[in-house]
């Protein structure tokens, strides 16, 4: 297994747009910076809450917009890229043709996705924490919406709790989007699916806005609100998308 | 030239993607209504965001506009310029001695034309959909307009509204074409549509917030920089009786559709011999 | 001697056409089997259920007394394979696409990865441009490349789907002297696809050949016959 995630790592990043997807990101975290500095530090929970930034909840605020990146650009355009684009042109047949199980591909392909998200969503709490901290009106307590208030260790626990619940839903998106990848017969119906899947989810429930607007159903979750329909939405996605990807990919026909 | 649209047309129309899309509007009329009438529930009948038959064509587009219409002028440009240059497809037009400029241009024409028979189709099956779930009064109020209008005035600012969205999407056109011919990948012209898009949503709400620091008009103006802002809210500005603004957004569209082709013309250019 | 592979009446039937039907072959193991047949006739669809890329609808494959259908995973560890055209990943150089691929190959151990890609490289004669990316090669270069990379796992059997494509009448003879390098020293069996009779008829000890899916000849050519002549009379019965 080790040899197979090496090799897709390799491919990957070989991929000049995987270096600069990643540039562009690190620009729009910057941008981010920037921004909240700018506005005099107020962001919003929600369409209906604003709140005044400080050293102890900037942090959570980053994925606002950055979320908006992430779910409708880089991933779906690294996942096709990588589960659909290398089918369609061909190439994916050498390595379908070596002597490794179907399922030890596409795992090595999803690790590759979900860590490369994991590194961006660490990375972005990382600058985020040290932004709030040395940017932001210091305050030694604070509180986030409808919870107690927090001292730095507590607000830091929350923020961390904010970034783990934001990337699970990041994980959902790559596991709708691989399985567009799999189941449409090139990268730009695979594209449109895993976009139209994120919208559409919105008109079939306001459930799925956490979809669109990341930042917002998670601090409502932090707040104790709305968990079941949150937590239960993001797992029956996560583990059907997921099984039904893994059982096509094993049984798919290699035509193309 | 005649006879590259015809076969561009005819090669659009060849593809399940093209029909996917053309199947997906009832569905997309059916999710906007869905939307207006849930909006219905807590609106009084006397504002113009209360949705009737009458005014459902402009209400149900409003927001499909700016989200659904755009993505499909991506995917049809991502379509027939990316995949087709990058894939070397178009060799097979180009030796038929048509210059890159001209293939590109005829590819332009055709998505005009997708666009314009798409809004058609969107405009009747709203009206059917408007007839078939919300109320019909023979006047309601309109964005903008003192009196109420009635069915027949109604359908004219209509038209009106669909003819402005038209013009929109041919500016939209003009950057994702550009989008699409620099783009090596498909996936790379979807991911900086998006990101145009997104920027495009973002960057209104920004300046905003610097209200203070800026006067009134400035701001406005800035807003209605924004192609998607223009499609959200400033088509029902641009028809109201007395609009100031009318003229500046057909400024800003004829900008955007003037400075992309200036792009792609000079891209294309140094284009034409480097097919391999 | 022993079969290297084994094809026992496979079928694959896609949206209730044949593609292939019930067809039967065996190769012997240092034999260089050609698979003749006219566009379309199946070869490609064979060469597929034989590289595991497809399942087939009835019947079993064997290489090396492994099914692929029940074991595609160990089965395949006999197989280096050009499937239809040679396609790469093109942001990438023709060394480092065999790195790459080299790696998905647990019998060759991580230190001798490098040494086995210099090995293909030589071997194919592509060593002078294999710091170039794939993007930058001719159709005959990238042929090169996809014996190259069908030789990274040491297997026992070559499989070529139409390896000449491409190439010209030089690269044609340099293909075919590889070829008959690769049996004879290196002691590879090759089945090979094609539609140029002139060129199985002087590299093949073995041939096979499918009309519309079904095998309807197979066997060896005596000195005397003429396989473009067999052709003709076998596709105009």
């Amino acid at each position: 297994m080790r040899s197979i995630l090496l090799s897709e790592y390799e491919r990957a990043f070989k991929r000049k747009k995987t270096s600069i997807g990643i540039l562009v990101y690190c620009f729009l975290l910057t941008l981010e910076c920037v921004f909240l500095y700018l506005t005099g530090g107020i962001s919003f929970y929600d369409a209906n809450h604003s709140v005044q930034l400080n050293s102890i909840n900037t942090a959570s605020f980053f994925l606002r917009e950055l979320g908006l990146f992430i779910n409708f650009i880089l991933i779906p355009m690294f996942v096709v890229d990588s589960f659909n684009g290398e089918y369609s042109s061909g190439a994916l047949r050498l390595v379908l043709i070596r002597p490794q199980k179907r399922v030890s591909l596409f795992l090595a392909k999803w690790i590759v996705q979900a860590s490369l998200i994991l590194a961006l969503t660490v990375f972005t709490w990382l600058i985020a924490t040290i932004f709030g901290q040395m940017i932001m009106p210091y305050v030694s307590e604070t509180n986030f919406l409808n919870t107690e208030s927090m001292n730095i260790f507590e607000g830091l626990i929350y923020s961390i709790k904010f970034y783990g619940l934001s990337y699970v839903i990041f994980l959902c998106v790559i596991g709708l989007s691989s399985f567009m990848s799999i189941v449409m017969p090139n990268p730009i119906m695979a594209y449109m699916g895993t976009v139209a899947c994120l919208i559409g989810g919105v008109y079939i429930s306001g459930q799925f806005i956490y979809f669109v607007i990341v930042s917002d159903s998670v601090f409502e979750v932090l707040g104790n609100a709305n968990q079941y329909g949150f937590y239960s939405s993001l797992l029956f996605l996560f583990v059907i998308s997921h099984i039904m990807s893994i059982g096509i990919w094993n049984r798919k026909q290699w035509m193309g | 030239m005649s006879k590259l649209l015809a076969s561009e047309w005819e090669r659009l129309w060849k593809r399940k993607v093209t029909w996917l899309m053309f199947a997906a509007i009832p569905i997309m009329v059916y999710a906007a209504a869905k939307y207006c009438l849930h909006q219905n529930n807590n609106l009084s009948p006397d504002l113009p965001q209360f949705t009737v038959a009458g005014n459902f064509p402009v209400l149900g587009l409003a927001e499909m506009l700016m989200t659904a219409f755009n993505f499909v002028v991506l995917v049809i440009a991502a379509m027939i310029v990316t995949e087709e240059y990058r894939s070397g497809q178009l060799r097979m037009v180009l030796i038929r001695a048509h210059s890159f400029q001209q293939i590109i241009i005829a590819k332009y024409i055709v998505l005009a034309g997708f666009i314009f028979l798409y809004l058609v189709a969107y405009f009747i099956s709203c009206y059917g959909m408007g007839y078939a779930l919300f109320s019909n009064p023979e006047t309601y109020p309109q964005f903008h307009y003192q009196d109420h209008v009635t069915l027949g005035e109604g359908f004219i600012y209509n038209l009106k509204f669909y003819g402005l969205a038209f013009l929109t999407l041919v500016a939209m056109s003009s950057v994702v074409f550009f989008i699409a011919i620099v783009s090596h990948t498909t996936t790379t012209t979807l991911g900086i549509g998006i990101g145009f898009l997104l920027i495009s949503f973002l960057y209104p709400n920004i300046i905003q917030l610097f209200q203070q620091f800026l006067n009134n008009e400035v701001v406005i103006k800035l807003f209605f920089t924004s192609i998607p802002m223009i499609q959200w809210e400033g088509l029902t500005l641009m028809l109201a009786k007395s609009s100031s603004l009318y003229g500046w957004m057909l400024l800003v569209l004829s900008c955007y559709i003037l400075l992309f082709h200036l792009l792609i013309i000079l891209v294309t250019r140094r284009k034409s011999d480097i097919f391999i | 001697m022993k079969n290297i592979v084994e094809l026992q009446a496979v079928s694959k039937k896609v949206r209730g056409k044949y593609l292939v039907r019930d067809v039967s072959i065996q190769v012997e193991k240092g034999a260089i089997c050609g698979l003749l047949g006219p566009n379309g006739a199946g070869k490609t669809t064979i060469i597929r259920m034989l590289t595991g890329l497809i399942r087939p609808t009835s019947g079993d494959i064997f290489i090396n007394e492994q099914s692929v259908v029940t074991n595609r995973a160990s089965a395949l560890k006999n197989v280096g394979a050009i499937v239809e055209s040679p396609i790469f990943f093109p942001y990438m150089t023709g060394r480092e696409n065999l790195k790459n691929l080299v790696r998905l190959h647990d019998t060759i151990p991580k230190l001798e990865e490098n040494a086995k890609v210099a090995e293909v490289l030589q071997i194919s004669g592509l060593e002078a441009r294999a710091d170039e990316k794939v993007r930058t090669y001719s159709l005959g270069m990238k042929q090169r490349l996809g014996i190259a990379q069908a030789l990274l796992g040491d297997p026992a059997l070559l499989i070529l789907d139409e390896p000449a494509n491409g190439l010209d009448p030089m690269g044609m003879r340099e293909l075919r002297e590889l070829i008959l390098t690769l049996k004879n020293k290196y002691d590879k069996t090759i089945l090979l696809s094609s539609h140029l009779l002139d060129e199985i008829q002087k590299m093949c000890n073995q041939i096979v050949i499918i009309r519309e899916g079904e095998l309807i000849w197979s066997g060896e050519l005596d000195d005397e016959q003429n396989l473009e002549e067999v052709f003709i009379e076998l596709m105009s019965k």
